[in-house]
């Protein structure tokens, strides 16, 4: 059977990630569905991690550029291909920073803030403003922290995934979060111990 | 962390979450569970420019890895003001490579020469 044969058989939209993963050592279209599933993906996870939106289009281009060149080298030893994804952004993030030594400031500008509450310009001034300082308190974050939120919270993994991209256990993940959650609710409250008024309106719903 | 799993199904009840809790840790934990759920608004899905993802999918079904493209290749891809900066920078090196290893040789040629005018 040649190779336009086999594609026509080939049903890439229903088949699983491992089903793909196998198709796409051979076979370009097999790869290109695995991009459909995790360009957004892949692209939001750098976007959080990097602050913008230039460097996330060019390590994203690199996410998959990597993922394409090592496919037929890649092996399912529990580890399934979106994590192996993930991995490999975490990686390009991590030498991303160290090239940089420092924190890049993040533009806060470029940050899509979604659920504005209100019409009232000063509500959505005041809403923006919690926003970005939260932001701001994550980056502060250790990486392993970010990328946690990030996993749970954009990408909306459950803590066995997120396990499974951070090579730790669920347990692990959970205790985790929870710590993360403490951390970040310090760093807020230093800040609210400059700007008061800010604490009331952070914590009521 | 039933609540992060609630967010991320998008069926969130804080009222029904915050009942599990004795009063004693009620506070902390409602303090907690509602900083998940500003993370939560505030980390909002991001879009990649359209262009961006179509520019990206061509290359790669045309297997275009800049990771593996020559040297040659990689300069080309330059900017001219770049490609000339190289190219002067690459010959200003290679001058003083040449100049540094023909000095033994000048040294011998002038040793030489100052040999023979003695012995004239």
């Amino acid at each position: 059977m040649t190779g336009p044969d086999i594609q026509t058989e080939r049903d890439y939209v229903e088949a699983d990630d491992a089903q793909l993963v196998e198709w796409a050592k051979d076979d370009s279209t097999a790869f290109g569905e695995l991009y459909e599933r995790y360009i957004q993906k892949i692209y939001n996870y750098v976007y959080y991690r990097t602050g913008n939106h230039h460097d996330a289009e060019d390590l994203t281009s690199r996410v998959f550029y990597r993922a394409l060149g090592h496919i037929d080298r890649y092996t399912d030893r529990g580890v399934p291909f979106s994590a192996w994804l993930y991995r490999i952004a975490h990686n390009l993030v991590a030498n991303w920073h160290r090239d940089r030594d420092r924190r890049k400031v993040v533009p806060l500008d470029e940050y899509i803030v979604s659920g504005a509450p209100t019409d009232a310009p000063e509500a959505v001034t005041e809403s923006l403003e919690e926003h970005e300082q939260l932001l701001l308190s994550i980056r502060d974050l250790p990486p392993e922290r970010q990328q946690l939120l990030i996993l749970k919270f954009v990408e909306r993994l459950s803590n066995a995934e997120i396990g499974q991209i951070m090579n730790r256990t669920e347990g692990a993940i959970k205790s985790l979060y929870h710590r993360t959650l403490l951390s970040l609710r310090g760093n807020l409250a230093e800040t609210d111990s400059v700007h008061p008024d800010k604490r009331r309106r952070r914590f009521s719903l | 962390m039933a609540h992060a799993d609630a967010l991320a199904a998008g069926v969130l009840d804080l009222d029904t979450l915050l009942e599990q809790y004795n009063e004693i840790a009620y506070s902390q934990v409602e303090e907690l569970l509602t900083l998940a759920n500003r993370i939560s608004q505030t980390l909002s899905d991001v879009t990649p420019a359209r262009e961006f993802v179509d520019d990206l999918r061509r290359q790669l079904s045309e297997g275009i890895i800049p990771g593996n493209r020559s040297w040659w290749e990689r300069i080309r891809q330059l900017p001219p003001s770049a490609q000339l900066a190289a190219g002067i920078g690459g010959a200003t090196l290679t001058a003083g490579v040449v100049l540094i290893a023909s000095r033994p040789v000048l040294d011998a040629l002038a040793d030489w020469r100052s040999r023979r005018t003695a012995a004239a």
